[in-house]
Order: structure tokens, then sequence, then C-alpha cells
């Protein structure tokens, strides 16, 4: 399936996918409401790049005690369906590369802007590519680990934002 | 109105303070934010006898109206103050993504007021917002108060405005730093963050910026990085950065070597961009929301000038390469590593360290006044000592750490050293014979003192159509681009080129991605994405003229600090007109003078260069005539 493939070791850190992101989904810029996250390293530029791959074996579903995530049959993307969310967040436990919206107590998920996605379109680096990949080839499952691995290094080192304070800004 | 939060936090150091108020939409309208929106609230609320150091003078730090979007390249903030140099108008912006933080949290500007009694930091998450103790922060540099707030604070996400021990030690030569690496503010506002005992400002926003008309602006924004991607000129950017332009100035003789003496240096194949990439380049960085990403990590790796870290610019390569004349590459990015966790603005520190290498040279100054330093033209290692004392101000550092300006009254005979102007070291200029004069007059009109970003350097940015405008047709305009060298037209030239910088620096969108000439945004691009973003409708003449607006609030602001047509103009050097065989350099007295009667009357200023009643009636800036005695100067 056409799916995105990351290579955050062309990213940039200029930030524009969660622009893009957040202003097709929720008509504002936010990089707290994006679905794609970028993690910069001012010193060394090994900037993180954390967006739902879409995986073949979606932990995220199987964590979900409200059915409230699936995958959807025709597309193959994993959705979630907001009226079955609590935002109880056990899903970004299993897998953190989603965001978790405290303020609307649902999770935020990548939906491929229906197959054209959004941030791909807005990245100049080369870091976003939408291409045709196997959703369960070993690859996709070594760049969840990693990432995975490398928000919750982040996480114990000073936590990443938009997971660690309540979102008490808004409009 | 969307796109601006329409709320400032205004805090009061001395009582420990802060509060919390709306963004009047007057200001909005006239002045949009950033620059535009700090200079009026300079004009309305500094005491014009504060000194620059002390608790009356007002530190401001502000955003505009498209940073936090998908615009392209709106990742600016601007800090202003009462100039610790100049004694007018001190500001300058800069990037990252502290300015788009700033917005998420819900603040568009930032006033600090007085002196607080102990060193503190703002921390602001949302709309929490605090005074901290920042004892701690004392001494450390731009990166460590960065890396030390990130872990107390919890958050790798905060952003960070600070100072360096340059700024807390009231360095006349320091920068305000955002992202540890991005630095703004000339005119010493690093000290003056420093006098207010303000080490930095922390802040974390979870908000957003919403956007009036999402699917226009996102289209417009789609058409921008389009043109912006484009463009060759911004291609070469991303390729090579602004160091390019090392190249293109050895090609006209137009690299400020030596203190601004010569226009050629011997050695400037050491600093180009091909130097820099064989060796030490690493990857691209980008700003907030930028699609060309022009920085670059740099490294070297062994050597005694063995560093890391980012943004090599021309801004580092010539004051302290060709300037000093020092063509090592890997000695200048460990100079430049050192300014920026020093917290110095390279431009001036460069421009004073090579008035002292003058002075040396000139025999004006000898090892026993400098240390036992050698401060001989392309001594990097003495450059590399000589920082650091004087960020601290310690023995001769702390004779250059006031600039060369306040410097030279210290050392007898060396005003002939001296290239400032209204006590502003002049950056990159050099008339060399294919530079066009216009340069020169901005250079010596540049709201901020000598400055090289408000207008006269990169030609006709605003664009070829609206210069014909202005002048009835295109032969009229292609006349006044033809001749470099030639003081006809050159007024208006810079008038509109001005307008077109406060204007850009008022939308914080970079200055790398505007203008005809880089095929960047025009006026009506700019306009384009800031009706769709704030749902005010305006046209591109409608923002040149709250370009024009700023500028002659700027001027207000330089006059009542008592700068007048005498401060208008450049060191004696550049009026020097010589024949080399490489053709003119320099211009006669009564060529610049003569240009800038031509630029003040087309400005509608009188021959003194004070705005007439008229032109502020234009600008509805009448109501700050009456405090400032215009009239009695223009009637």
């Amino acid at each position: 399936m056409q799916l995105i493939e990351v290579q955050a070791g062309n990213c940039t850190g200029c930030r524009l996918c969660e622009m893009a992101c957040s202003l097709v989904h929720e008509g504002e810029c936010s990089t707290a409401r994006s679905r794609i996250r970028v993690f910069r390293d001012e010193e060394f530029g090994n900037n993180l790049i954390s967006v739902c791959l879409h995986c073949a074996d979606p932990c995220c579903i199987e964590s979900c005690l409200y059915g409230a995530l699936n995958r959807d049959s025709a597309t193959g993307v994993v959705r979630v369906d907001t009226r079955l969310c609590i935002g109880c967040g056990d899903c970004i436990v299993a897998c953190p590369l989603s965001i978790l919206d405290k303020d609307r107590a649902t999770v935020l998920k990548c939906d491929l802007c229906g197959g054209d996605p959004e941030c791909v379109k807005v990245c100049f680096s080369g870091a976003l590519v939408l291409k045709d990949l196997d959703p369960g080839a070993p690859a996709r499952k070594s760049l969840r680990d990693e990432t995975s691995q490398l928000l919750q290094q982040m996480q114990g080192a000073g936590k990443p934002g938009n997971r660690a304070t309540s979102n008490l800004g808004g409009g | 109105m969307h796109g601006w939060k329409g709320q400032r936090l205004k805090v009061y150091l001395t009582e420990g303070k802060i509060v919390k108020e709306a963004l009047p939409d007057e200001l909005r309208l006239n002045y949009l934010g950033g620059r535009g929106l700090n200079s009026r609230t300079l004009l309305d609320e500094l005491k014009p006898d504060a000194d620059p150091l002390g608790p009356d003078n007002i530190f401001m730090v502000a955003a505009g109206p498209l940073n936090g979007t998908a615009a392209p390249c709106t990742s600016r903030w601007t800090v202003t103050a009462k100039s610790a140099v100049t004694g007018g108008l001190g500001d300058g912006n800069g990037g990252g993504d502290f300015a788009t933080e700033l917005k998420f949290a819900g603040y568009d500007q930032i006033i600090f007021y007085g002196r607080s009694p102990r060193p503190v930091y703002l921390w602001i998450s949302n709309d929490q917002v605090e005074l901290r103790d920042a004892s701690h922060l004392c001494g450390k540099t731009t990166k460590e108060t960065n890396d030390h707030l990130a872990k107390e604070l919890e958050d790798t996400e905060t952003r960070v405005l600070c100072i360096g021990p340059a700024g807390e030690n009231l360095v006349r030569l320091a920068k305000v730093f955002s992202n540890s690496t991005r630095a703004g503010g000339k005119g010493g506002i690093g000290a003056v963050m420093g006098s207010k005992n303000l080490k930095a400002v922390a802040v974390r926003g979870t908000g957003s910026v919403r956007i009036a008309n999402p699917t226009g602006f996102l289209t417009a924004a789609k058409h921008a990085y389009e043109k912006l991607t484009d463009s060759p000129f911004l291609q070469m950017f991303r390729q090579q950065g602004t160091i390019h332009l090392i190249r293109l100035h050895a090609n006209t003789c137009a690299l400020p070597t030596r203190n601004l003496q010569e226009g050629y240096f011997e050695g400037w194949e050491n600093l180009t961009w091909e130097a820099f990439a064989t060796k030490h380049q690493v990857k691209n960085k980008a700003c907030s929301a930028c699609p060309i990403a022009c920085s670059h990590y740099y490294r070297v790796k062994d050597g005694p000038y063995a560093t890391h870290g980012e943004s090599n610019e021309y801004g580092t390569t010539y004051p302290f390469g060709s300037k000093c004349g020092i063509d090592n590459m890997a000695a200048l990015l460990k100079i430049n590593t050192i300014c920026d966790m020093l917290g110095l603005d390279t431009h001036a520190t460069g421009g004073t360290v090579s008035f002292a290498m003058e002075c040396w040279q000139r025999g004006l100054l000898t090892a026993k006044d400098t240390d036992n330093l050698d401060l001989s033209w392309g001594n990097a290692d003495a450059v590399i000592e000589l920082l650091p004392r004087i960020a601290y101000r310690q023995g001769f550092g702390g004779l250059l750490a006031d600039g060369s300006f306040l410097a030279s009254k210290q050392i007898k005979g060396s005003e002939i050293c001296l290239r400032t102007v209204k006590g502003m070291e002049v950056s990159a200029l050099f008339l060399g014979p294919r530079q066009n004069l216009v340069a020169a007059l901005g250079y010596a009109t540049a709201s901020r003192g000598a400055d090289h970003l408000r207008g006269g350097v990169l030609l006709n940015s605003y664009g070829m159509p609206r210069l014909q405008k202005v002048l009835g047709s295109r032969e009229a305009a292609l006349r006044l681009m033809k001749d470099p060298r030639s003081a006809e037209g050159k007024g208006v030239l810079l008038s509109l080129d001005q307008d077109f910088s406060a204007l850009m620096d008022s939308l914080e969108i970079c200055c790398h991605v505007t203008g005809e000439l880089r095929q960047g945004l025009n006026p009506d691009e700019l306009a384009e994405l800031f009706s769709a973003c704030t749902g005010v409708d305006m046209s591109g003449d409608d923002l040149m003229k709250v370009g024009e607006r700023i500028c002659n609030v700027e001027k207000l602001i330089n006059l009542r600090a008592g700068m007048g047509r005498k401060d208008d103009t450049l060191p004696r050097i550049f009026f020097e007109e010589k024949e080399t065989p490489r053709g003119t350099t320099g211009m006669s007295e009564a060529k610049f003078q003569g240009m800038l009667d031509d630029f003040y009357r087309f400005r509608g200023w009188d021959e003194g260069g004070v705005p007439t009643r008229e032109k502020l009636k234009e600008l509805g800036l009448l109501d700050t005539v009456g405090e400032f005695k215009i009239s009695d100067h223009s009637e």
C-alpha cells in the first residue's frame, strides 16, 4: 500500500509537516494538534520524526479496551473512531507514535489524508516520501521499534511536551 | 482577527509583577507585529533620557501575525530596546523556533520594565507565567542555559531565549540568542537584557494559531513554497547558505578586508563555501517553517581548532576572516562557536577586533596595551584568546567590550581606524567599482546604525513593477538600475527598500526569501498570505504603507535621541574616491550629500531629515508631533 517512508536523517527540523497537518485536520496551525511530530535535536540535527506507520501488527488496536481503533479493510489505514475513544492513552503506552489530545480526550492518529498526505507535499528535505511499501516489512517494524525507543528515552531525559504537559492553551 | 494571539505580557521586573493585556487592534493594523510593534511601543513608552543599561530602558520581544503558521520562513522574533551603542533605536531579529512557541503559548509580545533585584528567568507554559530564580544559570553559556532549562523544566520542547556571559557582563557587543545559535539584537540588546538581571525567557506552548481562511491560506502558502524552491538563487542558498557571498564579493572587489581598508583579500579562496564544504559541512538546518534550510551544521574533527556547531554564515566568515585578515576556515569555525557560546555578535565583535588590529598596524596599540596579545592581521590564535577576555571584561578585553566607538576614546589617535555610523560598526560595506552606491546611503541612514539589513543592499527587493509605478515608466526604472555608481534616483530606491524591510521584519518573515532579486516573495504575495491568515484585507501597497509608517516611527525615535542629518553619514574612508586598476572605489562626499538630499525629499522629510507635518499626517502619526516639537523643525 502507499505509505509514508520516513528518512529522519534528511530532516532539517522545519516542522512544516506539523503546520500543514494541523491546518488540514483542524483548520488551525498547532504542533500539539498535529498527527505527525518532529522533535528537534538542536546540537547535531539528529531530529526524530514520530508518525503512525500503519503497521501490519498494530499493538495499538490490541491495547484498546474500547474498540476505538481498527483497520480499514479497504485502504489498510489504522484509524481511530473518535466517538468510541475516551483518551485513556493506553494505545500511546503500547505505541508512542500517535498523539494524545488531553484537551479533547481523544487520540490523534495519522489518516494518510485519504491517500495523499499533506505532510509529504510540504516536505522539501526528502525526510517524508510517499511510496508503495509493505506495511509488514522488517524495515517498518524496526523503524517503529527504534522510534518508540528514542521517544521513551526522551521522556526519561525530559519529557516531550505533548504527552507531559497538559494542554492548557486554546484558541 | 486571526493570526495574532491578541495578548501581550507586561513584566515589571523591579516589583516582580506580571500583567496580561489585550493587544490593541490599532497596533495590529498599523504596525503588524514584531519590529513594527516593538518600535511603536518604544516610541510610546521609553523615557527619552533613559540610560540604555539602566532600569528605565525597556526590553521587548515580539512575534508577528504569521509566526506559528504554515507561511514559509516565518520563524523570526524581534528584540528591541534603546540601543546601548547608538542611544537610539536598537533591535534585531533572529530565527529558530522561539517565536513559534511563544505564539503557541498565547502571546504576541513581552515587554520588560525596570530591573530585577536578583537574576531571574521568565517561565511561560501556556497561561502560567512566572519569574523564577536564575542564580544557578549565571555565567552559563547560551548552550548550557538551553540544556539546563530543558532539563530543569522536564520538557525537551521548551524554547529558550537567553544571553550568554557577554550579556550578563553588560558587553555592548552582546546579542540575544534563541535555540543556542540564532542571534538577534544589534546595539548591545544582550547587554540591555543583562542590565535587567534577566538571564532567559523559557517558553512552552501547546495552543494553536487560528487561520481565517484555512483553504485559501494553504493554497497561498503552497504557491509560496513552489516559488521559493524553484528559485535558483534559493537553491544555491540551500546548498551553500549565505557564505556563497564570499566568492561574489571577492570577484567584485567588495570583500571587506583589514578593517575595510581594502576590498580585496588575497586569502579569499580559503573562506569560500567550497573550502567549508569539503572539510567541515555536516547537514542542513532549518528554522521554523522554512522550506530552504540555509544553515549548516559543521565539525572540525581534530587539531587546535576542533569544534562543532551550526550556522557558518557570511556574517561570521567575513568579520573575522577578511576583515581581520584570517584565512583559516577551521579557526573561523572555532571563533564562530566561541561567539555563539559567549553570546557575542559576530558583526560588531569582528568590527571591534579589526579596529584594534588596525590600531596595532598603525602602532597606536602595542603589546603592553594588549596584555601581550599580538594583534597582527591574521593572528587567529590571538582572536581566540581575546574573545573570552571581551565577554568577561578582563584587561584589554574590557576596553573593547564597549565596542570600537567607545574604545577609540581611550586609544589616542585611533579615530582614523573607526568604521562606525552612529557608533555602530559598519558590517560589510566596501564601495568597490561595481558596488551600487545606494548601499552607502543605506548604511548611513539605517535606523539602528550602520546596517546591511535595512535596505540598500538587496537592490529593488520589492520588485520592478512597484518601482515603475513610482517612477512613472519602465525606462526611468531601468535607468536607475543601470549605472551603479551614479547618484540619480538612489533616494527612491532606498526609501522603498527600507519600507519593504520594515514590512517583512514586522511580519517576521526571513529576509532571505523575500525580494524580486532572489525570486522570493513580493509585497503582493505577502499580502495574500497575511489576508488569508488574519482575515484583514490588505493589499501589497497597504503593507508597504505600514513599512513606511514604521520607518518614520523609527526616525522619530532617533530624532528624539538627538540624532539628525549629521549622524546620517559614513566614516571618512568611504569618501575617498580613488582610481584603482580595477576601477573607481569610494565616492565623493558631495555626491553622497546629493543622494541624501534626494532620499530625504522622496521620504517627505525636510533637509535636516525631519518628517514634515504633511508626511506625519498622511501616516496617521500627527499625534506624536507635540511631544517632539517636530513643527519647530519643519515649519
